[in-house]
């Protein structure tokens, strides 16, 4: 034998056999290498504000050339992307687009940031690390939106290009992330300590499923354990569920609970809390301590920025995130 | 008719009703589409075969009334299980059910009664004296009377528990009096026990997390309001509708497609929440037409509202009319409108897909003033739309494309087509100019939504992608309803259905071929006549189907007929059975009925082109099978009649599932309603041709 | 041959031409080498 593989990529470590396909349907053990499937191949290629990532404290008002191919970690039952992150690489109509044509691209659309979004880039690893070094050069920054299911290493190693992550914390319970997703929780906080550790601008969205991870008190234990471990300055994204995929008849979620979970949040400490999606004053930035608006949003778009060099113009404080 | 015939009618009174009532509820545990029904029927018929061909075996007295006996104890344990589904998978609230699953737990839930209601027929012939033709005469007069008393009597009236309660107490009885044995009466406190157990049970597992508020039955499916905090919840048969309070999905809902058009005046509304009618009555408009099947969805909603929001929907300009909103569009008699919003589900259902053809594009095009348009959404994507997505939502777009002369398209977070003979602008910038000159308070709503949604560069995207399907969605074809059902199969993992529905073309070589073979098998004398009860078997359902599904097609919601129609067809054939009985050269008679078959289905589109006919095709394909069941069993004349009556029964129930099976899950939606009438006339015309040829053989 | 043979030939020659189909997948294309991984044995 002698042919089998270990993958230490994300935390499901997959022992792969000789032709085996990893659980993330895009990384194969060929004659005891382990090769990516998607290298270059990108299914989803798009234009997007920076907002809809989202990032709210990360070069606003920009746009982001946004890359993903098929494939994923987790299979969690609520995914927007499922079309993509739970498919075959060679189900999916894939573009030929290496490395250094993304830069070229992100360069022509007048993007300052690449992101590795849509599905989970960490399975796609090697072609947005390839991607990241080279758009560096060129003085594009490079951000990812992810599940934060990556082992230490990789993503230490990551950290070396990466400017942001947005981290999706699905839920704070082991319960959640076996039935739901079909991984576990423990990772994910351990990543967002270590991209926190190597200087990664962070920020994190947090799905609120009606029945499933809607309980406040759990919500607020995890803000607590957030302001405790990555400080009270990480922006969070509370987002309203929508039926989708295996929840189809689930409703969406109450917009009294996504009140709840805001003001829970900054009862828990948290400075920058956001509801995604809705038109509401939580869309906004305001100032953690004059309480100015400092940053106007609607929806994506931005609509006055009272922020220079970082600080509020009104009170002259600096403001947590990546300005320019 | 004497007291003897008495429970062969019961028997077939009961089972038609609690085979309803197990429909019903799989359907709503299992948020089903039509696959389900297929599903359901095809289980049901095999269980029910396999008893029947079991049934002789038993002989002892009183066998039939210790048959009734088995019945009344199975029929609410039966819906009870299936209530416990849910929770017995640990499926969580809102998720759907794998299709294995269903298929699994559809079999399990349905065996042991299945069983038992087989075994019984058999039984009622030795009953009877071995008279097989005057028990299927009794079973299909009692199945008529039950499926018209379902229909005209107890949908929408009775609550699940209560029927299998009654089929549980009338069986009891049966037994009763067959076995005349009075000490047998106490056994009756069972079914009532079980009756207010049931119900307890079953809603206090299925909803984890959420509280049913309300529970009723229309007769259009099973309705239930849950709540999750504020927000009441409507589902309908186990499938999400929508939620009350939310305003952010109502604005969407309203004032996308009021911004989309240049002056909305006249504007018809179909299905959805009531409370999306407050939103389009904030406008200044002459009239709105909402159209919703189900009038006690529209009370129900209505319900929910508090009362300041149901006084602004007591609204002059608005009009509620509860009914098929195809049926609406077909009688329209010069009313005009400037804009048709459709508030539906996406065609995962042949019902829903109606609503997605070209025919009825065609219907809403009559019904528009110049320069009208319809809009319409579909589910989105993000990022990347699939491949099934693209031929399901494409499929959509070509229909769309046919009719009118310009279609528009949103980017694909939003999934909106927007149709019109004129031209239909979604610039962004003349969106928010229109919004904000009607000067319209929101809440949530806000015009930057117009540069998200109809973005250059995404509705270009979209747009490519979308014109590379090919498919149009057709009343007699529906595309989208087959790529949508890949879609959902494809989401469920079931890979194999999904590469099924793909290879269609493989398939249907392989039906026909493995056809052929079996035809070529059968070449004796007695194996024919089996064969021909198979076939008919086959036909008869498979026809039925046709005519149940041509019917949604045309006419609408099928469940407020299907008891009815499935009645018919049963007393066509107790009336083929009984015309029959006397005949003594059979084999004339089933080519005959063969021929008359073949005839009949060539000519069915005919009969599609009034609501009456339905009827009558359903009663002559009973009648002709009748005939043919009943002159295949004189000429089947074996030693052991009752042997014969057994199998015989197992191979005309083998024949109907895989009639209702095939027909109803790859037939119709796979290939349209044409081309499986050319399926089932092929598969009659072999059958007469070895009738044909064995005519002359000796035994 | 007889009735038996000819079906056992053609449901088997079915279930052949149901393999060749994935056998035809991976052969093409040059992949990538993955990073982060080791043998196992």
């Amino acid at each position: 034998m002698g042919k089998k593989v270990q993958c230490d990529l994300c935390p499901t470590e997959c022992v792969l056999e000789d032709y085996q396909v990893g659980g993330c349907r895009v990384r194969i053990n060929k004659g005891g290498t382990l090769y990516s499937l998607v290298y270059g191949k990108p299914c989803a290629v798009a234009v997007d504000p920076i907002e809809k990532k989202p990032f709210f404290h990360f070069l606003p008002a920009t746009t982001a050339f946004s890359i993903a191919t098929a494939g994923c970690v987790l299979g969690c039952k609520f995914c927007q992307n499922w079309q993509i992150s739970q498919a075959d690489p060679e189900d999916t109509d894939n573009l030929d687009l290496p490395p250094d044509d993304v830069v070229r691209q992100a360069i022509f659309y007048n993007c300052r940031t690449i992101t590795y979004t849509y599905t989970e880039p960490t399975v796609f690893y090697e072609y947005m690390y390839d991607t990241a070094k080279i758009a560096r050069r060129f003085n594009i920054k490079n951000t990812m939106h992810t599940c934060g299911y990556i082992n230490e290493k990789p993503l230490r190693e990551l950290s070396k290009f990466m400017d942001a992550a947005d981290v999706d914390l699905k839920a704070f319970t082991e319960d959640f992330y076996s039935r739901i997703c079909g991984g576990r929780l423990k990772p994910v906080l351990d990543a967002l300590v270590v991209l926190r550790e190597e200087g990664v601008w962070l920020e994190i969205t947090n799905l609120i499923i009606s029945t499933l991870n809607d309980d406040i008190k759990k919500i607020r234990e995890m803000c607590s354990w957030i302001v405790k471990n990555l400080g009270p300055d990480v922006p969070i994204h509370f987002s309203r569920f929508f039926p989708n995929y295996k929840l189809k008849d689930l409703p969406p979620t109450p917009m009294e609970t996504m009140k709840n979970a805001r003001s829970a949040a900054m009862d828990a400490g948290m400075r920058y809390v956001y509801l995604g999606n809705m038109r509401s004053e939580a869309e906004n930035t305001y100032c953690h301590r004059c309480k100015n608006l400092i940053i106007e949003r609607h929806g994506y778009f931005v609509k006055q920025n009272n922020i220079s060099n970082g600080r509020c113009r009104f009170c002259n404080t600096s403001i947590p995130g990546v300005w320019s | 008719m004497n007291m003897r015939s008495l429970p062969v009618i019961i028997m077939g009174i009961t089972s038609i009703l609690i085979q309803i009532t197990a429909l019903r509820q799989l359907m709503s545990v299992f948020s089903g589409n039509e696959l389900d029904i297929g599903i359901t029927l095809s289980v049901w018929l095999t269980a029910v075969g396999i008893g029947s061909y079991a049934g002789h075996r038993f002989r002892q007295r009183n066998a039939l009334a210790f048959s009734f006996i088995a019945v009344a104890l199975l029929s609410q344990p039966t819906i009870l299980f299936i209530n416990l589904i849910r929770p017995l998978l640990s499926i969580e609230f809102g998720e759907t059910i794998p299709l294995l699953n269903t298929v699994f737990f559809t079999v399990i839930s349905l065996l042991p009664l299945c069983i038992v209601i087989g075994l019984q027929f058999p039984l009622a012939v030795s009953y009877l004296g071995g008279n097989a033709a005057k028990a299927y005469g009794l079973e299909a007069i009692g199945a008529f009377s039950g499926g018209a008393l379902f229909t005209f009597l107890l949908s929408g009236r009775v609550t699940p528990s209560t029927i299998s309660m009654a089929v549980s107490l009338i069986n009891f009885a049966a037994a009763v009096f067959l076995i005349r044995k009075k000490y047998l009466i106490p056994l009756l406190i069972i079914p009532a026990i079980f009756y207010f157990g049931t119900e307890k049970v079953a809603s206090a597992v299925r909803w984890k997390g959420a509280e049913l508020i309300l529970k009723t039955e229309s007769r259009y499916g099973e309705i239930e309001v849950l709540k999750l905090r504020e927000q009441s919840n409507l589902y309908s048969s186990g499938k999400f509708f929508f939620s009350y309070p939310d305003r952010q999905s109502e604005e969407m809902r309203a004032h996308i497609p009021m911004s989309v058009s240049a002056s909305p005046s006249d504007i018809l509304i179909i299905g959805g929440s009531v409370s999306v009618l407050g939103e389009f009555l904030k406008y200044d408009l002459n009239s709105i037409d909402f159209v919703e099947i189900d009038p006690k969805i529209i009370d129900i909603s209505m319900g929910l509202l508090p009362a300041g929001d149901r006084q602004k929907l007591n609204d002059r300009r608005l009009r509620i009319i509860a009914t098929d909103a195809r049926k609406f569009t077909k009688g329209l008699k010069g009313r005009r409108y400037d804009l048709i919003v459709l508030n539906l589900s996406e065609p995962s259902t042949a019902n829903t897909n109606r609503f997605y053809t070209v025919e009825f594009f065609r219907e809403a095009k009559a019904g528009m003033k110049d320069g009208g348009e319809i809009f319409l959404s579909l589910p989105p994507s993000f990022g990347y739309i699939g491949k099934r997505m693209q031929m399901a939502n494409g499929s959509v777009y070509n229909s769309l494309k046919k009719v009118f002369r310009n279609v528009e398209l949103s980017s694909e977070e939003y999934g909106i087509m927007i149709a019109s003979e004129n031209g239909i602008s979604t610039d962004p910038a003349v969106l928010e100019k229109r919004f904000s000159e009607r000067g319209i308070k929101t809440q949530y709503f806000h015009p930057y939504i117009f540069h998200d949604a109809f973005a250059g560069l995404k509705k270009k995207m979209v747009r490519e992608r979308l014109e590379k399907a090919a498919a149009i969605n057709t009343d007699k074809r529906p595309a989208a309803y087959l790529y949508n059902l890949m879609l959902w199969a494809e989401m469920q993992g079931s890979a194999v259905l999904a590469a099924l529905l793909e290879h269609k073309n493989i398939f249907a070589f392989a039906a026909i071929f493995l056809l052929a073979l079996s035809a070529a098998a059968l070449w004796k004398k007695k194996e024919t006549a089996y064969f021909s009860v198979f076939s008919t078997g086959f036909s008869s359902m498979a026809f039925s189907m046709i005519i149940l599904l041509a019917y949604q097609a045309s006419y609408g919601y099928v469940y407020e007929m299907i008891g009815m129609i499935t009645a018919v067809f049963m007393l066509g054939v107790a009336a083929g059975a009984h015309i029959s009985r006397t005949f003594r050269k059979a084999l004339p008679w089933m080519m005959f009925s063969e021929a008359l078959t073949v005839m009949l289905l060539l000519a069915s589109p005919l009969f599609f082109m009034r609501e009456s006919l339905f009827y009558a095709l359903s009663l002559i394909n009973g009648l002709l099978a009748g005939i043919e069941f009943s002159a295949a069993n004189i000429f089947l004349k074996e030693k052991d009649r009752i042997m014969a009556a057994g199998r015989f029964y197992a191979f005309d129930l083998a024949g109907s599932f895989l009639g209702a099976f095939t027909c109803s899950i790859f037939l119709v939606p796979l290939f349209g309603i044409q081309n499986t009438i050319a399926f089932v006339v092929l598969i009659k015309a072999i059958t007469l041709a070895l009738l044909f040829s064995i005519r002359h053989e000796k035994n | 041959m007889t009735r038996r043979d000819f079906i056992r030939f053609f449901v088997f020659g079915g279930f052949l031409s149901l393999f060749r189909k994935k056998a035809a997948a991976f052969t093409k294309q040059e992949l990538k080498k993955a990073m982060f991984w080791r043998k196992t044995g």
